[in-house]
């Protein structure tokens, strides 16, 4: 054996042996990397501990704390409020390790199914009621929490619309976390500015109120399409004050075709506000929060968004009734239900669930009035919970939940109620018809085309 | 074994199965998915045969998303290179002005597509965008226009703020490929009575061939993949105006979740990559300097 080659098998070995150790290194690190990166709740007492079994006289501050082991959740609520309230609710879950991983809305929607379909996705996750959970629930990537509802007596402290929002294929698959109200958002200011002392409740009056409003010098509606989904409430609404919540189920379902002449009613109805200047120019061009910043300098009166506006308003440092109020969706047929619309976000469990005791557990957590409340608050939302002590809410939105209490009934928006496929091209129609109106019977029949080809699977 | 293969396993190895790992099992993961209909949200997976393909071609938006790349290919292979090469032989010297703006004009390709994105966002912004601002002080008031949410211009602004960017990436390879050029042959030139216009087209651009066709390839695929701009930009909106074919696979795979339909349209992008790069290395090695 020469030199050479002892040399060579010297550097082979310690080249090995280095590279064993990152290996193990590499190991090691991994299993910190979790706690190095996102610090587990602190396991607090066991205040939300179940009883201890029975025969016991004992207090039940002396039961042992249970632990469920950790938990992994991923959210898309993206307030900075809305945030600290999960990790501060988090904190007080005295039955494991609650990690979370917030990622902003939009890229949510996409790396939750990227998860779901590399097989590791979170325990739990927060979702959209209606069509979005129908879609990965009938796909099998979630199961069924009746533990959390029964524990959490959901059945009997959620009200029945918001329990039914929860419910696929006969079980409960999502816990509602909090829901929201659309609505006209309007500046108070501009209202009296342009002589609009009275809110309007018929379609008349917005009619009369948006020529008062552009007699003054401000536009009556703000819209910023350039996402597309801020149009879908004036379709909604249309849709609802006219041809009625079960109509609009069956275009949902595709049951009704988008040329019928329930949307071509609609269409035509909301092409007269373009026409007659109401909007925005360039809708297209701004975002949803353009508009309510729009609404807020009082360039416009007025804007149809959903709660989270007064999440967003405030944070901006304007009051409530002060600087921002708002006004139910008028009536146009007095013989159409009144019918209140939004979306519901809610938790779910995935089937993978690695911990799902612990899941159902953290859910149950979730569901108590206080959680409920104090996550609305901060994210501007509504507390699914009847039990909440909504006298905490601010004065907007304790005036919203009272207009959804007397609703007739509750619609989740275009989005959420049509199945995501379809959805998309609704979607492009209402981008499309506020660039060119006029354009609207091309539209339908793109749309129902699209539609038809998406029901069909 | 010997040490020798050893030591070529140990070095090779790991590469190798890196790019098996993240290059060779995706693609043949795709080409296998274009021909079923998987659903990224899962259940059963049958086979389609070329379906997947017929159906891309049959319809509309996608063949719209295919008529906008090949025209983004288009302008992106001719505007940037054109531009890059202006700016590098004007920035060629060793001057102190030529040395400051070789800085400056560094910068684009150093930032993020998001930030250049954002930027340009609010460059188009129909009320208070620079763009408009200037138009208004120089009189042209009735040209101010929303940018980004008119269909006739959308793609062409998006396009823009890419050519901004993609330009200073030819100018950079342009400037290492002048300092190349021998002295010699400029001045054989110019003893041979040449003007400078001469010059370039006769001598210095034909030099140049080998860098170019790194410019033009790498261009075609920046333009043929092109994805994070636009979609931060406009999302493929207004109405789809500006839907590139990457923007279409990620439309196709997360929002419609039709997994085998947009892996088809990525092997179509995937074959038209291959054709128009192909062109373009054939063309360099055809008429090579040194040939």
């Amino acid at each position: 054996m020469t030199y050479r080659n002892k040399t060579r098998r010297s550097w082979l070995k310690l080249s090995i042996l280095i590279v064993l150790a990152l290996v193990v290194a590499a190991c090691g690190n991994d299993d910190d990397a979790p706690e190095a990166m996102e610090p587990p709740a602190t396991v607090a007492p066991a205040t939300e501990a179940p009883a201890t079994e029975a025969g016991g006289d004992e207090p039940e501050a002396t039961a042992a704390p249970v632990d469920l082991g950790s938990i992994e959740v991923g959210h898309y609520f993206g307030s900075d409020l809305g945030q600290q309230a999960i990790i501060d609710i988090n904190q007080t879950f005295g039955m494991g390790e609650v990690s979370i991983s917030p990622i902003e809305h939009e890229a949510f929607k996409d790396q939750i199914l990227v998860a779901l379909a590399g097989g590791e996705p979170p325990d739990v996750f927060s979702y959209w009621a209606g069509a979005r959970t129908a879609s990965v629930q009938g796909n099998g990537h979630l199961q069924p929490i009746t533990a959390a509802f029964d524990g959490a007596d959901v059945w009997n402290n959620f009200p029945q619309a918001l329990v039914d929002a929860g419910i696929y294929d006969g079980e409960p698959y999502l816990l509602p976390f909090g829901f929201h109200y659309v609505a006209f958002f309007y500046n108070p200011q501009v209202m009296a500015d342009a002589g609009v002392t009275e809110m309007p409740t018929t379609w008349d009056e917005l009619i009369a109120a948006a020529d008062q409003i552009a007699a003054s010098g401000a536009k009556p509606f703000a819209l910023g399409s350039m996402n597309r989904w801020p149009a879908q409430f004036w379709f909604d609404f249309l849709m609802l004050r006219t041809a009625g919540p079960d109509y609009r189920a069956q275009l949902m379902s595709g049951e009704a075709s988008y040329e019928d002449p329930e949307v071509t009613a609609v269409l035509e109805r909301w092409k007269e506000l373009v026409d007659a200047g109401y909007f925005v120019d360039d809708a297209n061009a701004y975002t949803w929060t353009d508009a309510a910043d729009a609404v807020a300098n009082g360039e416009a009166a007025m804007t149809l968004m959903g709660t989270w506006i007064t999440g967003y308003w405030d944070g901006n440092g304007l009051v409530p009734v002060d600087d921002y109020d708002f006004f139910n969706f008028p009536v146009i047929d007095p013989a159409v239900e009144n019918a209140a619309l939004g979306p519901i976000d809610g938790w779910v469990v995935t089937a993978a669930a690695a911990n799902p005791e612990g899941s159902f557990a953290l859910l149950e957590h979730y569901a108590s009035p206080e959680n409920q409340l104090d996550w609305a608050i901060g994210q501007g939302a509504l507390p699914p919970n009847s039990n909440a002590d909504t006298s905490q809410l601010n004065p907007v939105m304790q005036k919203a939940l009272g207009e959804v209490e007397v609703a007739d009934s509750y619609s989740f928006n275009y989005d959420l109620a049509t199945p995501p496929a379809v959805a998309e091209f609704g979607l492009d129609m209402f981008q499309a018809f506020m660039d060119n109106p006029a354009g609207y019977a091309d539209l339908q029949a793109d749309t129902q085309s699209a539609a038809a080809e998406a029901f069909a699977g | 074994m010997k040490p020798k293969t050893l030591w070529t396993l140990l070095f090779l190895g790991p590469p190798v199965a890196l790019f098996a790992a993240i290059i060779a099992v995706p693609t043949v993961e795709a080409f296998r998915l274009s021909f079923t209909d998987a659903n990224i949200l899962g259940g059963a997976t049958n086979w389609t045969g070329f379906d997947n393909f017929t159906e891309a071609f049959q319809d509309e938006h996608v063949r719209s998303s295919i008529r906008i790349t090949l025209l983004w290919t288009l302008f992106g292979t001719v505007i940037p290179p054109a531009l890059g090469l202006g700016v590098a032989v004007l920035l060629q010297n060793t001057t102190r002005f030529a040395t400051i703006m070789k800085s400056l004009l560094f910068v684009p390709v150093a930032i993020s597509l998001v930030v250049v994105a954002q930027v340009w966002i609010w460059i188009y912004q129909p009320d208070d965008g620079l763009l408009n601002q200037v138009l208004g002080l120089i009189g042209l008031e009735r040209w101010e226009n929303a940018w980004l949410a008119d269909r006739s211009t959308a793609l062409y602004a998006v396009f823009v703020s890419w050519a901004w960017q993609q330009t200073v990436l030819a100018m950079i390879l342009y400037l290492a490929g002048l300092a190349t050029i021998p002295a010699e042959y400029v001045e054989a030139a110019k003893v041979d009575g040449a003007t400078k216009l001469q010059i370039y087209w006769k001598v210095v651009i034909p030099v140049l061939r080998p860098v170019t066709t790194v410019v033009l390839s790498l261009i075609a695929i920046n333009s043929l993949r092109n994805f994070d701009l636009v979609y931060a930009m406009t999302g493929g909106g207004p109405v789809r105006e500006t839907e590139t074919m990457p923007v279409l696979v990620y439309r196709t795979l997360f929002r419609l979740h039709e997994q085998g339909e947009a892996s088809a349209i990525s092997i179509i992008l995937f074959m038209i990559t291959l054709v128009i790069v192909g062109g373009f290395m054939w063309w360099g090695r055809r008429g090579r300097y040194a040939d």
